[in-house]
């Protein structure tokens, strides 16, 4: 016997399985790609690649943000279903 | 010259500083840290990518929960990361441009003033023979030749700061495209067209020979013994440990069932420094008419060797070397009477000569080390170019003759360019690693052929 919730759980669920590992890969990585190469880099170029990297490490943290808060509210969705 | 001077300690840290990777057809100099980055950046955009598929994909099934939101977030990160390794690439640009636009300047300064220089030269020898003959005579009279060569390189060990700065080196590599400018300048005769490092070296070698110096003649070369067995080398530090002293020339020659025999050819440093050609080919002389871009003593002598050990034509070589070994190796590569597929040398006076497309490995120069700038600018941009300071910042100095040139610099060097993260440089590295391991491991086997070299006749005996 089918209810009205299984293609909404279908569908769910399918979105869970897509975007769990999305959250899981922004978490782990590190956003910090320039690693030791700015400690051997001087000048202007150098400055303006801090900035970017910085730009980049608060962005992964907004990307973070967003894929964690779509993964939970997929699980609290599904929790509410019947 | 504030620098302290230590004795010699090879198990000393590393005093180097990091490499500067020059990729192949361009001019964009980036460190390998750099390079590094912008490899961990692109594997960043391919993972971003991938997630932004996943979360398109989620945010079109309906029913369900809509994520624009994280659409948005990650096309923004990914385009972050874009424009970081753009940065990155922009940064390399503007300082191997500038690196360019400095030594173009510095060279045709270099060569205005060895023409106007030289006039003044010419005027001194006119109109003041007498003090400069007594000078001269004093000279020779106080010190004897060896005497004299002895003083020089006491006091070249006991100042290694005068010979070891980038500076120096930038200095000694617009002298070596000038020398052609000033020699005719002194003589009071017209400047022809400027040829850089190849040009002054001819003009060197014309007068060398005037006083009797730099004569070439034929050369001998002799197997010195052959052994069966053993591994192919594995990373550059390998290969460079393999590079003979006092016989020249080492060969390994891998046979695998079925397959034409492949080669890697090692050619070691220069013997002597006299400018006296002698019996030995590694000299001063094969230095010179190297980089004139003449047949060199040893040039003929590593042929001889290779026709020796059975290469052909159409068989794969490597050819690897340190000093006067690299100069002979790019010369080898560059001559296109052998089917050359790799190169890797240390140290080597190699600016000026052009090599042909499609060639594995690299050249790895100490930025402290003049020796590679008496062959000029790096003009030809067929080859990886890795360098660095060997004796980095405040970094002590040993009291040896040129420091950053001895072997135990280049074997620190080889070991950095073997650490090194980035893709541009481990491929080339992998790439000379895989060309004999190959044929061993479909059970081939490696033959090592040791040579010696002598002038036998034609040059100048002092």
């Amino acid at each position: 016997m089918t209810t009205a919730s299984d293609p909404l759980r279908a569908a769910l669920e399918r979105q869970l399985v897509l975007l769990a590992p999305v959250a899981e890969h922004l978490a782990e990585i590190p956003a910090d790609p320039l690693g030791p190469a700015l400690a051997e880099w001087r000048g202007p170029a150098a400055d303006a690649a801090a900035c970017r990297g910085q730009e980049l490490r608060s962005g992964w943290a907004e990307a973070s943000r967003a894929a964690t808060d779509a993964v939970a509210r997929l699980r609290a969705h599904l929790a509410a279903l019947p | 010259m504030s620098r302290l001077h230590l004795p010699v300690d090879p198990a000393v840290t590393d005093p180097g500083g990091p490499l500067l990777v020059t990729p192949v057809g361009g001019f964009a100099v980036a460190t390998d840290g750099m390079l590094a980055a912008a490899d961990r950046l692109r594997a960043l955009e391919a993972r971003l990518h991938d997630d932004e598929r996943r979360a398109a994909a989620a945010d079109a099934i309906h029913p369900g929960v809509p994520v624009p939101e994280l659409r948005a977030a990650l096309d923004r990160v990914r385009g972050r990361c874009a424009d970081l390794r753009e940065a990155i690439a922009r940064a390399a640009a503007e300082y191997g441009e500038t690196e360019r636009v400095v030594s173009a300047v510095q060279h045709e300064l270099g060569a205005r003033l060895a023409t106007l220089l030289g006039p003044i030269l010419h005027s001194a020898v006119i109109l003041a023979p007498g003090p400069l003959l007594a000078l001269a005579l004093a000279g020779r009279w106080y010190l004897s030749d060896d005497e004299r060569a002895a003083a020089i390189e006491r006091f070249v060990v006991e100042h290694p700061e005068l010979v070891s700065s980038p500076e120096f080196v930038r200095n000694v590599s617009i002298l070596a495209t000038s020398v052609d400018d000033l020699q005719p300048s002194i003589l009071g005769v017209p400047i022809g067209p400027r040829g850089g490092a190849e040009a002054s070296a001819l003009a060197l070698l014309g007068t060398a020979g005037l006083v009797g110096l730099m004569r070439e003649g034929h050369v001998r070369t002799d197997r010195v013994g052959t052994i069966a067995g053993g591994s192919a080398p594995v990373g550059v530090r390998e290969r460079f440990d393999r590079i003979p002293e006092g016989d020249q020339v080492r060969i390994e020659r891998y046979d695998a069932p079925g397959m034409p025999p492949r080669f890697t050819v090692y050619i070691g440093p220069t013997e002597t420094f006299s400018p006296h050609a002698d019996r030995e080919p590694w000299d001063l002389t094969s230095n010179v008419a190297g980089v004139a871009g003449l047949s060199p003593g040893s040039l003929r002598a590593v042929e001889q060797a290779m026709a020796d050990a059975g290469v052909a034509p159409g068989h794969e070589v490597q050819v690897i070397g340190y000093s006067q070994g690299g100069l002979i190796a790019t010369l080898v590569a560059a001559s296109g009477d052998w089917n050359v597929v790799g190169v890797e040398t240390h140290g080597a006076p190699t600016g000026g000569i052009r090599l042909p497309d499609g060639l594995s490995g690299m050249a790895i120069r100490n930025t402290d080390d003049f020796i590679p700038a008496l062959g000029g600018p790096q003009l030809d941009d067929h080859l990886l170019q890795v360098e660095r300071e060997a004796f980095a910042g405040d970094a002590a100095l040993p009291e040896q003759l040129v420091p950053a040139h001895q072997r135990v610099a280049y074997e620190r060097t080889a070991d950095a360019v073997d650490a090194a993260a980035s893709s541009v440089v481990r491929e080339q590295v992998r790439a000379l690693d895989t060309f004999g391991a190959d044929y061993l491991e479909r059970g081939g086997t490696l033959t090592v052929t040791t040579y010696h070299s002598e002038r036998v006749d034609g040059f100048t005996k002092s």
